[in-house]
């Protein structure tokens, strides 16, 4: 069993939002941010649902899902390898998806009360973080 | 005075286990997380607080008072030697001790109870493939089963040298009080359960190197799990080591010249033991539950307060008598014990049945053996 200085994914038992989306959204994230080189492995299903205490399957799910958007190499007995992502040019309705869900989150946090100037602020922060990435993607 | 000259063997191997026993009681409380008192999960400032000192002050009185009552039984071996009261000087301090403990527990997890708090229901996982790293390596790991092979190989070639009539058995003054005629099961019997034993330990460790939950995954508390489990595994390998050499040697009493002659071996089982329970008792007593005082140690302070109380990251109530995990709603075959150092079995995952089945094989094999034997 070792334990290195490691990339940690966390997720929240008690939140409405299921627990393979958490794993899903977790792991996209930090595959986006570089986190992960092509080749490497993750944990196996066994192991990650064991440490995270959720069923096997719901981490399955969640590898499935990654691996439909190529993200992941899923080979029986093989565990998850994380592979070159072909990214496809992006789909009208991907672009409007995508509009509608920042716009309803961005609804969510001024109603949490953030003001405007931070929301701002977030998202060009995230935006240079975007453009900092190493083009993985071809 | 003379009486305690001639029942030294017999008040040694009924105090060791007294005495461990009683130190293993008291440490106990001490030595689980901070946010866990008495298989409770409860705010890490708690143990310091005036409930908490309570409760533990309680505690310690009365296993004091049961270790001291458990000590009475021991007389009945300076009386001269009945079987019953050999078994009742032997084992009743045991017993006495043992149901002290479970009674001296209950009480305080009772009282524990009403200052449960709710842990954090964030889990974390690493996201490495766990490396399983063997204790030693693979050569040290083969060691005790080099060593039984060995035995066997030796009282193999030496067959026609073993006597038609071989000790099975032996008393404490290291006499044979046991015969058996020569067989294979009889020479080999011994040597055969020290594999047994050696092999279970064997595929514990795997089965735990694999299925253990960890409580934190990275950063300085992830590390200190790590090393914990490094020396329970090491600690482990090191009970292999005695056993093989301790039943490979009592298998080659078939070989000695002289069957008769009194075995010297009471005093190295009495010492290896000691040193083996005097080393879980440091481990334990350094390392507390899944490594915790070692970084209390190194930072030269109590465990900070968490805002966030994490716990074992397992429900309260699916801890019944605060010693029994049952969740079906949990992967984890192992998880760590909320009293005691190591881990427990999850009873409730389908594959404890596996587990305990394969315990209770090892259990009738061996009983088997050690009949056939006779």
């Amino acid at each position: 069993m070792e334990n290195e200085e490691t990339t940690v994914l966390k997720i929240d038992l008690a939140s409405p939002t299921p627990a393979y989306r958490q794993i899903v959204d977790g792991l996209r994230a930090l595959l986006v941010h570089g986190a992960f080189s092509p080749g490497d492995r993750l944990p196996t299903v066994r192991q990650l649902a064991i440490d995270l205490a959720v069923h096997h399957n719901t981490v399955a799910q969640a590898y499935r899902v990654l691996a439909e958007e190529g993200w992941l190499d899923l080979r029986r007995h093989n565990g998850a390898t994380v592979i070159q992502r072909n990214s496809q040019p992006a789909s009208a309705a991907s672009h409007q998806n995508f509009s509608q869900r920042l716009r309803e989150l961005t609804a969510q946090a001024v109603a949490d009360g953030l003001d405007a100037k931070a929301i701002v602020q977030q998202l060009d922060s995230l935006s240079k973080e975007l453009n900092r990435q190493p083009e993985k993607e071809t | 005075m003379k009486m305690l000259s001639t029942h030294w063997p017999l008040i040694a191997g009924a105090l060791l286990p007294w005495g461990s026993l009683a130190a293993a009681a008291l440490f106990t409380p001490r030595l689980s997380r901070p946010d866990l008192f008495f298989a409770v999960t409860v705010n890490p400032s708690f143990r310091q607080s005036p409930a908490g000192r309570d409760i533990l002050r309680q505690y310690d009185r009365f296993i004091v008072i049961m270790a001291l009552l458990a000590l009475l039984p021991i007389g009945c071996l300076l009386l001269q030697g009945r079987l019953p009261l050999l078994i009742a000087g032997l084992l009743g301090p045991v017993f006495v001790e043992l149901a002290g403990w479970f009674g001296a527990f209950l009480m305080a997890r009772g009282r524990a109870k009403p200052y449960h708090v709710t842990p954090t229901s964030e889990r974390e996982a690493s996201l490495q493939p766990r490396r399983i790293s063997l204790p030693g390596g693979w050569l040290a790991q083969a060691g005790p089963f080099l060593i039984l092979a060995m035995i066997f190989l030796c009282l193999g070639l030496r067959w026609d040298a073993i006597p038609a009539r071989i000790p099975v058995h032996w008393g404490v003054s290291g006499r044979p009080d046991g015969w058996a005629a020569k067989s294979p099961i009889s020479v080999f019997g011994t040597a055969a359960i020290g594999l047994l034993i050696c092999s279970f330990l064997a595929v514990l460790w795997c089965a735990m190197a694999h299925g253990v939950r960890r409580i934190h995954s990275a950063g300085p508390r992830g590390m200190r799990e790590t090393r914990f489990f490094r020396a329970i595994s090491f600690f482990m390998l090191g009970m292999e080591y005695w056993l093989a050499l301790l039943m490979g040697l009592l298998s080659l009493a078939a070989l000695r010249p002289n069957p008769e002659a009194p075995l010297p071996a009471f005093l190295p089982i009495l010492l290896g033991q000691t040193l083996l329970i005097s080393t879980i008792f440091f481990i334990g007593y350094r390392a507390g539950q899944g490594g915790w005082r070692w970084g209390t140690a190194a930072e030269g302070q109590m465990m900070p307060a968490d805002s966030v109380v994490v716990g074992d990251r397992t429900p309260d109530e699916c801890w019944k008598l605060g010693l029994f995990y049952v969740n079906r709603d949990d992967p984890a075959l192992f998880v760590e014990k909320r009293f005691g150092i190591g881990w427990t079995v999850n009873l409730a995952n389908p594959r404890a049945l596996w587990f305990i089945g394969g315990l209770l094989f090892f259990i009738a094999a061996i009983l088997s053996i050690s009949l056939l034997t006779k």
